[in-house]
């Protein structure tokens, strides 16, 4: 359990980490990522934006985590309320 | 990001399932659209059995805010070079819009290259296109206020997306040169899309503005199908499941 928790720090680091990347020049220092955080909501990324994120996603779990394929299952409308809780739910589902 | 270089200009690409043998190329429409469109509706689908390449259009996305070369001849040019930077032999193309127009001329020229083509709601002649009615001389929280509300509430949740969004409307349609090039676009003749030899899908919008094109594009194309789907011009979005399954029908049934 203990274990299990520290995995998704850590994803969340990491996620935390490349939405930062994406948003540069706008990313505010006192806008905290956190589990309930939007990606277009509260952090108002664009969908390209949100592409460029999947790619560094990518980029760093290798092919074991398909972030466009899991994306396509789902309903515009919950593209859009998308949260970091659920990105780092998925990528724990894929690595453990 | 990945970029390559089309006739000096950058081109913002992606790329899924690249070891896969069968090649697919998907190009957006004009103004609001990017590559994304399709990266998060068809391409994971059609990446089960096809390698899929996607690019940013120039001036829009992540490629390169050049101010002219948004004629057909140019951007057919652009295509070139992608295809030419994967070294595809053979490919399919599908494109929304003004990217299905450029996709239609590519197999117009090169129809020896192309397997199979997908056209969504592209306008014809190329000066119909459905936002230059609507977009022509407005600012662009005019360009804005006349996409449809559906669309808005999706690409607009924030105020930044809005910004980007107008910053990106204002160069475009202010800046560049892409309301003239349409207009001067010359119309494409029956004869030669008769001679079109690649099956061809075409989707359309029951109540899109760019709907009779679907009907001549259908009765000049000799191996073409079309399918008229509940929705506008923004298909791909507005009724992406059932554009969905038609390519997927289409483009990964039997060759």
């Amino acid at each position: 359990m203990i274990m299990e928790e520290s995995l998704k720090g850590n994803i969340l680091e990491t996620v935390a980490g490349f939405i930062r990347d994406v948003i540069g020049e706008d990313y505010m220092d006192d806008m905290d990522i956190v589990l309930e955080t939007t990606f277009a909501d509260d952090l108002e990324m664009e969908s390209i934006e949100i592409v460029e994120f999947a790619e560094k996603i990518r980029d760093h779990y290798g092919e074991r985590v398909d972030f466009a394929q899991w994306l396509s299952a789902m309903e515009l409308d919950a593209i859009i309320h998308l949260s970091v809780a659920e990105v780092v739910d998925y990528i724990d589902s894929c690595l453990t | 990001m990945p970029y390559l270089n089309a006739n000096g200009t950058r081109l913002h690409v992606q790329q899924l399932n690249p070891d896969c043998e069968k090649t697919i190329v998907l190009l957006h429409g004009l103004l609001v659209g990017s590559l994304a469109m399709w990266y998060f509706t068809a391409a994971p689908l059609l990446a089960k059995t096809h390698r899929v390449i996607l690019y940013d259009m120039r001036g829009h996305g992540k490629s390169e805010k050049v101010r002219t070369g948004f004629d057909i001849p140019s951007m057919v040019g652009d295509l070139d070079a992608v295809i030419h930077h994967f070294q595809l032999k053979t490919l399919s193309l599908a494109g929304h819009s003004y990217g299905g127009l450029v996709a239609l001329n590519y197999a117009l020229s090169h129809p020896e290259k192309i397997n199979k083509l997908g056209i969504v709601d592209a306008p014809l002649p190329p000066s119909d296109l459905a936002e230059m009615g609507v977009f022509l001389n407005r600012s662009p929280e005019e360009m804005i206020e006349a996409l449809p509300s559906w669309l808005q509430g999706l690409i607009l949740s924030g105020k930044r997306q809005a910004r980007k969004l107008r910053a990106s409307l204002e160069y475009l349609a202010c800046e560049s040169t892409l309301f003239s090039d349409l207009q001067k676009e010359p119309d494409i003749d029956d004869a030669l899309l008769a001679s079109l030899s690649v099956p061809a899908l075409l989707l359309y919008g029951d109540h899109s503005s760019c709907r009779d094109a679907g009907q001549r594009l259908a009765g000049n194309i000799p191996d073409s199908t079309l399918v008229v789907l509940p929705g506008g011009h923004y298909l791909p979005v507005e009724c992406s499941g059932e554009v969905n399954h038609q390519f997927l029908e289409f483009f990964c049934g039997s060759d």
